[in-house]
């Protein structure tokens, strides 16, 4: 190992390796593939294991939740009545200030007939003379 | 739901027997070898085989998925190398010193038994990380990349640590050396 420190300390090393295995003889060892299998089944039985437990867990979850939910209310809940079809009504009258004179140029004039009486328009928009006399 | 041979539960017992025999043949024809490796990383035979046993238990766990990706040899090296790292991190290992590092060993004295003495506690005392990067590149003959991915580390690491292991083994072979030969 007193040379330079790059590939040939690798060539070097290589060389110091072998003789590292070739001076220590290996003592003897039983073969190690019986309990290697023995040893890899229990692994994948613990695996397969600990992805059923994770399974389970996630579906006691799940089921618990849905209990959870259902007796959170309490009750039904409440029917909703069915929508109705057909001719729709007529929209709700719109509440509108008291009539003035000053009311905006270009307002819509009521239809004829509307009011016959024509005492309470709700939207005396028209400033026309009225038939009674009433300004 | 075990029906006869023909059934699910046959083709399952058919298909586990194809996967063990297989490994038996690969574990038979490999564990020498691994063996071997594992002891250059630890420097003790029985610590060298239980690490074999272990990477092969890991290995037969995985044999489906390993066997139909190929490359089962390099698998099995690189589970070797980081279950080793794993271990020496989590301390389960004690190391033994080798023995005593004889007197008047000569540095021109390549091959005598005392250098290879002397080469082994010197590679002992590297980090566990150098060393197992030493012994992917210049035993196992791994590339830089092949390391890298064994180790889970850079391509820049892996040949920094392979420089610095390589100085710092040179430094210690030499003070041993210089220790012995001054005596």
């Amino acid at each position: 190992m007193g040379g330079s420190m790059d590939d040939h300390g690798g060539e070097e090393l290589r060389a110091a390796f072998s003789a590292i295995l070739d001076a220590s003889p290996e003592p003897a060892l039983g073969s190690l593939t019986d309990a290697a299998v023995a040893g890899g089944r229990r692994i994948r039985r613990r695996r397969a294991a600990v992805a059923l437990a994770g399974v389970l867990t996630v579906a006691a979850a799940a089921v618990g939740a849905g209990v959870g939910l259902g007796a959170g209310t309490g009750h039904s809940p409440t029917p909703v009545p069915p929508a109705r079809t057909g001719t729709p009504l007529p929209p709700d009258p719109v509440p509108t200030p008291a009539p003035s004179r000053g009311s905006a140029p270009g307002a819509i004039p009521p239809r004829a007939g509307a009011h016959p009486s024509g005492a309470a328009s709700p939207t005396p928009a028209n400033p026309a003379p009225h038939p009674t006399g009433l300004p | 739901m075990c029906g006869g041979p023909g059934g699910p539960g046959g083709s399952g017992r058919v298909k586990e027997a194809v996967r063990e025999r297989e490994f038996r043949e690969f574990a038979e024809q490999r564990q020498t070898q691994l063996r071997r490796g594992a002891y250059l990383l630890c420097g003790d035979w029985h610590q060298a085989q239980d690490l074999t046993q272990t990477t092969l238990m890991k290995l037969y766990a995985a044999w489906g998925r390993v066997s139909r990706d190929g490359n089962v040899d390099a698998y099995a090296r690189t589970i070797l190398t980081r279950t080793f790292i794993d271990q020496q991190r989590r301390g389960g290992w004690r190391e033994e010193p080798v023995g005593e590092v004889p007197d008047g060993l000569a540095p021109d004295s390549a091959g005598t038994p005392e250098l290879r003495m002397v080469m082994q506690a010197a590679l002992l005392e590297l980090p566990p990380r150098y060393r197992a990067v030493l012994v992917l590149r210049f035993w196992e003959d791994w590339t830089v990349e092949q390391t890298a991915h064994a180790l889970r580390v850079s391509t820049g690491t892996v040949k920094s640590q392979s420089a610095r292991g390589l100085a710092r083994l040179r430094r210690i072979v030499e003070a041993m050396a210089g220790a012995g030969g001054g005596r």
